[in-house]
């Protein structure tokens, strides 16, 4: 224990010595959240359209005028020739095109059926079915709106079902709320792994690991002691970015802090310790160091159910995000963030992520043991 | 004479980021792999939310209900009978993300001809599936109704460049500049650094090359390892994925080697203002992370604060997607994708630009 100290102590001065890196795994923990807590909104604002009013009647034009006017879809170029609504969509200027045949007008007013096209950009995941959505949704709601004019048809009478949806932690369906949380995973994932990478890997590099290996200190106080100086960082940036989230961006933390910090130590023993398996196994500073970034940033945007549905995914695949420790803490930070349950909702991912980090520690203490034999 | 002592140093860098086995590794396999892994992986299509029916009614009509909420594959249902008061508990505890109540008269007030309100709890904390849900159920509903009044409007849609709207047409396109970029700034980083740190920099510095010779001898063999990843990465998405390749050749293969090119701009640049390995790599996470969330990719740009879009103009990652796919599915070429090139070579030129007068500074100190 006291050499574990005593490992902990010298990793700590070999961090301070480079101020600026500490500053900047610091600060950009800091940065991350503001920048995006400010940037980033999923909700479907100012899609640029192209219009084609072939129609040109009074309800042709009020068709436009309601469509518009909420901001969702932005009418960016009114044109009749489809073609160069086409050439438009070409260029990138628009993302939906929506037709308004000739005789729009009389058909409504007949109470025929009117066709109205409408055309998406389909090389655009965001934009183009979202709009679709909206544009369809908009549709129903236009219906139904002159269908309660014409024929007085009241909505309770109408036969079938009607869902009655009432949303839960999130009313309003703030994407902040279920972005930012992510945002703090993400960073704290790639940032761990990335400072551990070189901390046994400097040893090797230097030869000082010899040494340390004929003192009496044993491999795994070697490595927990390594370990331990970056516990504290990750417990500042954990720190930083709560009080940010919280009170500047309005994230309500509904959940027990002491929770939340019981996650954050475990998901920071595992995501460190991803560090130094990759240090020990590689021992070439910039080898390893480049393999964490490769393993953690992608992996960890993508398959970590930061914003890909994870449950979408093949049972291939989702066998491959057990790997992934961002994917566990995710699911936990959401939880105790905006449902505040404790955990009894997320004892599974505490367990996976108790066990990813036992693997990866001994792993780690392992390499070293057999290095020296 | 230049061109003997740019040789000899591109032939000297090549070999020594080759002869590593777990470089190669890096450099050919791992793109491969990650493409594949990411390709085949991403779908923003919500499917299989967890779901929990409590069927109060239990009644052939209140089953259809089910059966037919099953069906599409975008909820996995499980029926309970009973409980129904702890409804919320389902969502609390993380069991389920969408729980439907189906109300005890649902087959009665149906064939009686009336409306029969269901229950939909959403979870909330997941936005994007609570919206796609309530989606789903809605038109779900608009289906089911038995008695519709006759449509007065009848929408025709139809999808430009991915008539079948398949989720892999648009997000490979991401995963290939994603995958492309990672690789080459990392590689680009550290490759001043790594010399400075190893002292051999001074034994370059006091050889008679010049510093010009010596940035070219850096530069050329990454262009050259990240050509070679382009070319990969490109038969991954064809052939693996299926993706159509309507791109033009020339603006494909110009585009991209530019593209790659300001890449290693923005490693060169990390490199020279970096002191330590660790500052470069932290550095590269500060680039590549932003980039990524705001390349347009994850999160649209229109509905971003309007600073935050002025950001994007400068963000290669935002031309580059932009380009891959306009080129992959559209087959767009020069005349739509002038703009792209230009802010791609604009970057380039810029940061090497820079890349080079550190570079000079580093040399004379």
């Amino acid at each position: 224990m006291r050499r574990m100290l005593a490992i902990a102590w010298k990793e700590s001065i070999e961090i301070m010595r480079d101020s600026r890196t500490l500053t900047l795994a610091i600060i950009l923990p800091v940065i991350m959240i503001l920048l995006f807590g400010y940037a980033i909104n999923m909700d479907v604002d100012h899609i640029p359209v192209g219009i084609a009013d072939l129609d040109h009647s009074r309800e042709s034009r009020e068709f436009q005028q309601k469509l518009f006017s909420p901001g969702w879809l932005q009418k960016k170029t009114e044109h009749t020739n489809l073609e160069f609504l086409e050439k438009e969509m070409q260029r990138g200027n628009i993302k939906m095109i929506i037709v308004l045949p000739p005789g729009f007008a009389v058909s409504l007013k007949r109470a025929d059926t009117a066709q109205v096209f409408a055309g998406i950009d389909g090389s655009d995941n965001m934009s183009g079915s979202m709009s679709m959505a909206y544009f369809q949704t908009f549709l129903a709601l236009y219906e139904m709106r002159r269908m309660e004019l014409l024929y007085g048809i009241d909505r309770d009478r109408a036969p079938g079902f009607e869902s009655l949806p009432r949303i839960f932690f999130n009313p309003e369906l703030e994407s902040r709320y279920f972005v930012l949380p992510g945002i703090i995973v993400l960073t704290l994932a790639v940032l761990s792994a990335l400072l551990t990478s070189i901390s046994i890997a400097r040893e090797w590099e230097r030869g000082s690991m010899e040494q340390l290996i004929a003192t009496p200190v044993r491999p795994w106080e070697i490595l927990y002691g390594k370990l331990l100086p970056y516990i504290g960082i990750s417990m500042i940036q954990l720190t930083l970015t709560i009080i940010l989230g919280v009170f500047l961006f309005g994230v309500p933390l509904r959940g027990s802090l002491l929770n939340l910090f019981l996650v954050s130590l475990l998901f920071s023993v595992g995501a460190l310790g991803l560090g130094l398996l990759f240090s020990s196994v590689i021992k070439v500073q910039i080898i390893a160091m480049q393999v964490s970034m490769i393993a953690t940033l992608l992996p960890s945007v993508f398959l970590s159910g930061f914003i890909f549905p994870i449950e979408s995914m093949t049972p291939i695949i989702q066998a491959f995000t057990y790997i992934v420790p961002a994917k566990y803490y995710l699911v936990m930070v959401r939880t105790i963030f905006l449902k505040g349950s404790g955990f009894a909702a997320f004892w599974a991912e505490a367990v996976f992520l108790f066990v990813f980090s036992m693997i990866v520690l001994n792993a780690a203490t392992h390499k070293i043991v057999k290095r020296v034999a | 004479m230049f061109r003997q002592t740019v040789h000899s140093l591109v032939v000297k860098e090549l070999k020594q980021t080759m002869r590593d086995k777990r470089m190669r590794f890096i450099i050919f396999v791992s793109p491969i792999f990650q493409m594949l892994l990411f390709g085949f992986a991403l779908d923003n299509e919500v499917k299989h939310l967890p779901t929990t029916v409590y069927d109060l009614d239990n009644t052939s009509a209140s089953r259809e209900f089910i059966r037919i909420l099953s069906e599409g594959g975008y909820f996995k249902t499980t029926a309970k009978q009973s409980g129904a008061n702890d409804a919320a508990t389902e969502l609390l505890m993380n069991r389920a993300k969408v729980v439907v109540i189906i109300p005890g008269n649902f087959k009665q007030k149906i064939d009686s001809g009336m409306n029969s309100p269901v229950q939909l709890l959403l979870d909330g904390s997941d936005s994007n599936a609570a919206l796609t849900a309530t989606n789903y159920i809605r038109q779900m509903g608009q289906k089911l109704m038995t008695n519709k009044p006759p449509a007065s409007i009848e929408l025709r849609t139809f999808t430009y460049y991915n008539p079948d709207m398949k989720p892999k047409f648009y997000l490979v396109p991401g995963v290939f500049i994603m995958v492309l970029t990672v690789i080459t700034t990392l590689l680009t980083a550290i490759s001043i650094i790594k010399e400075r740190e190893q002292g051999t920099f001074e034994q370059l510095v006091v050889s008679p090359i010049h510093g010009y010779e010596l940035m070219a001898g850096k530069m050329i063999p990454f262009l050259i390892i990240g050509t070679i990843d382009v070319v990969l990465i490109s038969l991954v998405a064809v052939f693996g994925f299926g993706l159509p390749f309507h791109a033009p050749l020339l603006p494909f293969i110009l585009i991209n080697f530019i593209y790659v090119a300001a890449m290693l701009g923005v490693g060169l640049f990390i490199s020279t203002v970096s002191k330590t390995q660790q500052q470069a790599i932290l550095s590269t996470f500060m680039f590549l992370f932003p980039a990524i969330i705001l390349s347009g990719f994850m999160f649209p740009i229109a509905s971003m604060p309007e600073p935050i879009q002025w950001l994007t103009y400068i963000n290669p990652l935002r031309y580059g997607i932009e380009a891959e796919r306009d080129m992959l599915l559209k087959g767009s070429g020069f005349a739509e994708l002038w703009i792209h090139l230009v802010a791609l070579f604009v970057t380039t030129i810029g940061l090497i630009g820079f890349g080079a007068f550190r570079f000079r500074k580093m040399l004379v100190q």
